[in-house]
């Protein structure tokens, strides 16, 4: 607790400031002090100073280029962020089949990956490798493998029959046939046909590459020949298709259909 | 009239010496530069009492001060390789004094310990003292004691930008100009803080002041 003051006058507060001003360290202090001094400054020679230490100074020179300099900074960060969040792409090329399997290549960087599919069947040759991965005895995956070993030379296949799959081998190989079952998958439920991969070794017809199909009806539709019923229809060509032509333009077929359908402000209406 | 007067003869040969001085502390400055390290010992011989008084009426703390001015010398040898005589030396080693000081204080902004020095006892600090109290021997120390207490709790209530300046300008005599230059502010600045400044050491001193 501060006791009270009882001032017996008053001062101004220039007054005050000069005790303030008054309030002086002794003599003997700036002795110590001088002392002190030279021992610290030797010191300071003595430590090397730090490499930040030069931080503030270089930062402080490059303060008059603040924006430039902000600017490529943020540019540099921006394409950083965009590399680093770019999706891989996985285009799958179909290669033309090479003369003889080849170990597969290491994708080169900043280039789309690619797979070679004659290459992955061939690394993924390994006779245990479909029990590895699990695969069905009538997939495509294990009957192409079996196919490549017995069309590959005798000293690659050799190679091929290695007991120890390379990591890579197995992972491209699970790969295809995940995207094997899924193009499957996709196909059923749009009814389309199913791309096969090509024979390596032997040029295939595209047409020869559908496989055949569960429908019997687009089976139909696909064994059928334009070029045979052409050719057949040929002979009475003639004839045939003029009376089956008349016989569907008939009047009474036309004044049916006219009356059946009838047009009328902003409706259409159909009769049956 | 003549009040003015005064203060302008009295700036101008303020002004005047200081130019002197200004001149002087260049010399020594390029003589250290040239390797002559010896020299920079006048400059603190010149400065180490000033610059103290700075430090120690930001702080309020002798310990810290001498630590403090000690580090604003060693700072100012260690950088005077740098130092292009843009402005003059006192300005310089002020604002790296300053600096130290604000750094510290910033740091050390719940230890509040004040240790004082003792009042160096003039004509006119007598002559002050003596309006101030009619007691002698122990119980006028007591008083002095308490009244240095005062001021210092005054000053520190202060905020640290305002008490730089009221320091710089009240205790140590600089020029607006001068304390705009070592504080980095503009002089409208300056004169702004030190009248706010004064305004609240006036209320806080109530009780010593004329009114």
């Amino acid at each position: 607790m501060m006791p009270e003051h009882n001032p017996k006058g008053k001062v101004t507060l220039e007054d005050l400031f000069h005790l303030k001003r008054s309030e002086q360290p002794p003599v003997d202090f700036w002795y110590d002090f001088q002392r002190e001094l030279h021992e610290r400054q030797r010191a300071a020679a003595i430590d090397p100073k730090r490499w930040w230490f030069v931080l503030p100074r270089v930062f402080k020179g490059l303060a008059r280029y603040q924006m430039p300099v902000g600017a490529a900074a943020v540019l540099a960060v921006t394409f950083l962020s965009f590399r680093d969040y770019r999706e891989p792409s996985f285009d799958v090329i179909y290669t033309a089949p090479a003369a003889s399997p080849v170990a597969a290549q290491p994708a080169v960087a900043n280039e789309p990956a690619t797979i070679d599919l004659d290459t992955v069947v061939v690394e993924a040759l390994p006779s245990d490798l479909a029990a590895n991965l699990s695969l069905p005895s009538g997939s495509r995956v294990a009957e192409r493998i079996a196919e490549v070993v017995q069309q590959a030379r005798p000293e690659t296949r050799a190679e091929l029959v290695n007991p120890t799959p390379s990591p890579s081998a197995r992972s491209i190989a699970a790969n295809l046939a995940a995207v094997e079952a899924e193009q499957s998958h996709i196909s059923r439920m749009l009814g389309e046909p199913q791309l096969t991969l090509g024979k390596a070794g032997v040029e295939m017809d595209p047409l020869a590459q559908l496989e055949s199909f569960d429908d019997s009806r687009r089976q139909r539709l696909f064994e059928y020949d334009p070029s045979a019923a052409y050719a057949a229809n040929d002979q009475d060509t003639g004839v045939v298709a003029t009376a089956k032509v008349a016989n569907r333009l008939n009047d009474e077929v036309l004044y049916d259909t006219v009356r059946r359908l009838s047009a009328g402000g902003d409706r259409l209406t159909l009769k049956f | 009239m003549a009040f003015a007067a005064k203060v302008l003869g009295k700036t101008m040969v303020a002004s005047s010496e200081r130019q002197q001085e200004a001149d002087s502390d260049w010399d020594i400055v390029r003589r250290v530069q040239t390797g002559e390290i010896g020299a920079f010992d006048q400059l603190v011989l010149r400065y180490r009492e000033r610059v103290y008084g700075v430090v120690y009426n930001m702080t309020a703390n002798r310990e810290d001060a001498a630590d403090l001015t000690q580090e604003a010398f060693i700072k100012a040898f260690q950088s005077i390789n740098r130092f292009q005589g843009q402005s003059s030396f006192f300005t310089w080693l002020y604002r790296i004094a300053v600096n130290s000081s604000l750094t510290h204080l910033r740091k050390h902004k719940l230890r509040t310990f004040f240790s004082f020095e003792k009042i160096n006892e003039d004509d006119k600090t007598t002559e002050i003292l003596g309006q101030l109290t009619d007691k002698s021997g122990a119980d006028r120390e007591v008083y002095v004691r308490e009244l240095q207490e005062k001021l210092n709790e005054a000053m520190q209530k202060l905020s640290i930008k305002h008490r730089t300046v009221v320091t710089l300008f009240e205790i140590d005599g600089l020029s607006h100009e001068q304390i705009a230059e070592v504080v980095g502010c503009s002089v409208g600045t300056v004169r702004s803080r030190l009248h706010y400044a004064k305004q609240l050491l006036q209320a806080e001193l109530q009780s010593y002041l004329r009114s």
